[in-house]
């Protein structure tokens, strides 16, 4: 069968109202143009040109196109059905009720032989990708899609260049972020939207949004803010609870208060160190459509809530209180502290019950609780005069070792080679050789950095800032006696220009798993007090004290190597990110490494991959976890087969459901991206073989010739013809 | 007893190699009234303070104005004298910082009167430092009557008021005052007789002003250290009756 049709060009309201005007201009025109009375031929012919004149250029406005269109037995369409997870939602919440997905499904079944008979159909099921499903075969398929980007309908034509229309079972829902309509304007062919699906809201409780820290404190109060909403269901309030495992750790009744969106924030305290997963649960009703969406799960990383120093002084001075007050100030220390107010040569002439003394704790303490401390901290502490002996420094040594931080402060005749510490096992862990001789300096001098890149030093957050704030800082002072060597490994952080070279001050080093520092300087209060005479405040005291406490706990970001992992959850089949940041022990960026990375999967399989190196001491590799649930990434750097260090996080993989907040029907928007694709929109009710028929028949024309008619040469040429002989004749028949 | 102590203790205080380092420097103001009635007292107090504590004081006594740069280099600072007190709007700034930095300071009336102009200035002044701040008696169970003596009330030469009283500063007591000449019951001639009577104490009053001086030295030196935990059941039993 064949047809031969003439189009013309829709008009906007301007353009009739355009065409009006120049209607009335032209006629106005030939009015003004038509002087006196021609004898009747001359008349006839006159009115003639002037009509055909006027069709032409009707015709060129109107731009008419001349088609020859062709039918198509079978003409194959595509049926594209939306597969995210919204379409596994029953409408009414009830058992018994069919998803919208199987309604799809059942719709297309009841009419597969029409479809036959009509078309000659390809199937396709669409989430966050469009795929085809060869013969139709979606009894395999579930609806379990992350999201439905409908834009990927316009990939159609390229994979089906024959298709003459699309069919599109969908609830409307989308997730994919881009609009479609644009997408289905472009494409060429109609589209047809088949909406699934109840039209009204779904009935749901869902958990809109939930914010929670990544990482915390342990007996720190943890802030969980919560937003509730209900959908087209009777609720005035429920109760949300914070879950670890099957445990409540947190519970609160949210009320509706007469909308349809309740906010709350639930607080709890972890009481354990670690990673740990908690859940936010609302309940679940019986009418609901979505119970997926419920609940929502998050992972909290839990350190120390304060880091506990023990801070041992033998004898109260300045460096003492100062540095007892910016420890006991700071907020995430916790602090248990001795000094030595008594020595035992000292004579009181008092009775016991009018000492204000305790004795000192040494074996509860230095001994007995050394291992639940983060930090120990003894300064100008003789320890032999207070019954400890060389056990006590074998467990100090072995606090090291085992992972704690060891800070030693003194003077050189406490800490040299004729103080008590010589030749203790301790000593073994220590950053300087104890028994060098001593040297002799300057009494008074200000502390050079001999390690810029060194976190100790860092008291700015700029390293040039901080480099001239530790050259205005006030000057240290001493006896002008020094240690002479560090031991082999041990970095001079800090020192004191001397004429035959440079003096150690300040040296750290990694023992172990734990670290020790040295720090043979009793003034460093002066940088507190002089620096406030100065007007400048004792921002430079207290952050040099809080680099070394963060320093000697380990603290994260003082590591030699950091792994950075995504702190939010990773949809599955998404690529992760793995960052290895790696120093030198001076903290300059380490480029010489290997790194290599254990992952280890939600079922405990581990793999090993090596990170490769990107610059200035960052290092990367990527893998798309397939599993739901934890991710635990270690990576572990070498320098020449001697480990620099490590680190390691965690990655959380879910199946992210994009349309997981609202899973109502969106009928409205499918009617619209219908209508922009050329097609037209029904509900699954009004689907059938006569709707169908209708619309496969509207699509089953070939269009074989298309002539835009309006734009020949010819007709411009004819009309410049007829304009030039009436011209023509009017000036030869005296008329102009 | 005491005249023996500190005749034992004059034997070893003395100062080694250096500069301060840690030790605890006595630093006394000299301002524009009679600032120093008491020139001779230190080296006692020192004594004393060696003898008795594992504290080690530095021998000599530092003067300095407000100007002096080793304001700042002096974390414990005692003003005392008689007259009313006044400073300049750049040396209040001064002291303003000295506080803040970590200084601390002990104001001593040695007029040991309530209503004496140094009574009436100096902690007038002090407060003006810090307009937020006010000064609070302390109650026999502060920190300062049992930072090495367990005390239970306030000494001195007269007693003028029965509390010492302090002034809070970003959470942190920085500034003491004794209405009662605390130094005037330490001095001493030359021949280590007391330069005046204690009232209405006598003896007993002096010896418990000396014990005072030490307290308030070392609340210099260890802050709140007598209030941490560990020490709470020891105080709260020797503190019984």
């Amino acid at each position: 069968m064949n047809d031969l049709l003439v189009h013309l060009r829709a008009l906007t309201a301007v353009e009739h109202l355009v065409w009006l005007a120049l209607l009335a201009a032209l006629s106005v025109f030939a009015l003004l143009t038509w002087r006196g009375r021609v004898s009747g031929r001359r008349s006839l012919l006159l009115i003639g040109v002037r009509a055909v004149e006027g069709i032409l250029l009707t015709a060129i406005f109107f731009q008419p196109v001349v088609e020859r269109r062709v039918r198509v037995e079978r003409v194959p369409v595509a049926i594209v059905v939306d597969h995210s997870e919204s379409m596994a939602v029953r409408d009414a919440g009830e058992a018994g009720d069919v998803s919208r997905w199987n309604e799809a499904l059942s719709k297309l079944e009841l009419t597969r032989p029409d479809w036959e008979r009509l078309c000659r159909p390809v199937y396709y099921v669409l989430g966050s990708r469009l795929k085809e499903a060869p013969g139709g075969v979606l009894s395999a398929v579930r609806p379990d899609g992350p999201a439905s980007d409908f834009a990927r309908i316009g990939e159609i034509p390229r994979k089906a260049p024959s298709v003459r229309a699309v069919f599109f079972f969908s609830d409307g829902r989308a997730g994919g972020g881009r609009d479609p309509a644009a997408a289905f304007s472009d494409l060429g062919i109609p589209v047809y939207a088949i909406g699934v699906g109840k039209p009204e809201t779904a009935p749901d409780v869902l958990l809109a949004s939930l914010r929670a820290p990544h990482f915390a404190f342990k007996n720190t109060d943890v802030e969980v803010v919560v937003r509730v909403e209900k959908r087209n269901i009777t609720v005035d309030r429920l109760t949300v609870q914070v879950l670890r495992g099957d445990e409540s750790v947190a519970a609160k009744t949210v009320e509706f208060a007469g909308g349809d969106a309740a906010e709350t924030v639930l607080v709890f305290r972890p009481d354990s160190v670690g990673l740990q997963t908690y859940s936010v649960r609302l309940p679940v009703y019986e009418k609901e459509s979505n119970r997926k969406n419920n609940s929502q799960a998050f992972t909290l990383d839990v350190s120390r809530d304060r880091v506990r120093v023990l801070y041992i002084s033998g004898q109260p001075g300045p460096h003492y209180a100062f540095l007892r007050h910016q420890l006991k100030t700071n907020p995430s220390v916790e602090l248990v502290s001795f000094v030595i107010l008594r020595d035992p040569e000292d004579a009181v002439g008092v009775p016991d019950n009018q000492l204000a003394l305790i004795p000192f704790p040494t074996q509860d303490v230095l001994v007995g609780q050394m291992n639940s401390f983060d930090i120990i901290v003894l300064e100008q502490f003789a320890f032999s005069s207070f019954g400890l002996g060389p056990s006590a420094m074998a467990a100090l040594r072995d606090y090291v070792e085992k992972g704690g931080g060891l800070l030693l402060i003194g003077n050189a005749r406490m800490l040299g080679p004729a103080g008590p510490y010589v030749g203790t096992p301790v000593a073994e862990v220590l950053p300087f050789a104890l028994d060098s001789p001593l040297r002799a300096g300057p009494q008074r001098y200000i502390l050079e950095s001999y390690a810029p890149d060194h976190p100790l030093m860092a008291i700015e957050e700029n390293p040039e800032a901080a480099r001239a704030l530790w050259a205005r800082m006030p000057a240290l002072d001493g006896d002008g006696q020094f240690l002479a060597k560090t031991r082999p490994g041990a970095v001079v952080v800090a020192g004191c220009p001397a004429a035959d070279g440079r003096l150690p001050v300040l040296a750290a080093w990694t023992r172990g798993r734990g670290r020790a520092a040295m720090f043979l300087s009793l003034t460093s209060w002066r940088w507190a007090l002089e620096e406030a005479g100065r007007g400048q405040g004792a921002a430079g005291y207290q952050k040099f004290w809080n680099n070394l406490l963060r320093w000697l706990s380990a603290s994260r970001e003082f590591r030699l190597v950091r792994l950075s992992v995504p702190n939010e959850p990773v949809s599955l089949g998404e690529e992760i990110f793995l960052k290895a940041f790696v120093r030198d022990e001076n903290y300059r960026p380490m480029n010489s490494a290997q790194v290599r990375a254990v992952i280890t999967d939600p079922a405990g399989a581990a793999r090993q991959r090596d990170l490769a190196f990107l610059g200035k001491g960052e290092y990367a590799d990527a893998f798309v976890p397939e599993k739901d649930g934890l991710y635990r990434v270690s990576v572990r750097a070498f320098s020449n087969g001697r480990k620099l260090g490590e680190d390691s996080g965690v990655v959380r993989c879910a199946r992210l459901w994009v349309e997981n907040r609202d899973t109502s029907t969106d009928f409205p928007s499918l009617t619209r991206w219908a209508s922009a694709g050329g097609g037209e929109f029904v509900p699954a009710a009004g689907f059938s073989s006569e709707w169908l028929e209708k619309n496969v028949s509207s699509s089953a024309w070939s269009f074989e010739r298309r002539e835009a008619v309006w734009n020949a040469k010819g007709i411009f040429a004819v009309l410049i013809l007829l304009l030039f002989g009436e011209w023509l004749g009017r000036r030869r028949w005296g008329k102009i | 007893m005491l005249a023996g102590l500190m005749f034992f203790a004059s034997t070893v205080f003395s100062a080694e190699g250096g500069g301060p380092e840690n030790r605890f420097v006595y630093a006394q103001l000299r301002w524009q009234g009679t600032w120093d009635p008491y020139p001779a007292l230190w080296p006692q107090i020192g004594r004393y303070l060696q003898q008795t504590t594992s504290v080690v004081p530095w021998p000599e006594r530092r003067t300095l104005t407000v100007d002096d740069p080793a304001l700042f280099e002096s974390p414990f600072l005692v003003i005392l004298g008689q007259g009313a007190v006044s400073f300049s709007e750049a040396e209040k700034e001064r002291l303003r910082r000295y506080i803040i930095g970590g200084g601390m300071i002990f104001l001593d009336n040695t007029e040991a009167e309530r209503n004496s102009p140094f009574g009436r200035s100096a902690p007038a002044l002090l407060k003006s430092l810090f307009p937020e701040s006010t000064w609070e008696a302390l109650p026999s169970d502060n920190v300062v009557f049992r930072s090495f003596f367990l005390l239970r009330g306030v000494g001195g030469r007269r007693i003028a008021e029965p509390q010492l009283k302090g002034l809070r500063v970003q959470d942190r007591l920085a500034v003491l005052y004794c209405a009662n000449d605390l130094h005037g019951a330490l001095a001493r001639d030359h021949l280590g007789n007391a330069l005046f009577s204690c009232e209405p104490g006598g003896e007993n009053q002096r010896y418990e002003s000396w014990k005072l001086m030490v307290n308030v030295i070392l609340f210099s030196l260890t802050g709140t250290y007598k209030t941490d935990a560990i020490h709470q059941p020891f105080l709260e039993r020797k503190a019984q009756p």
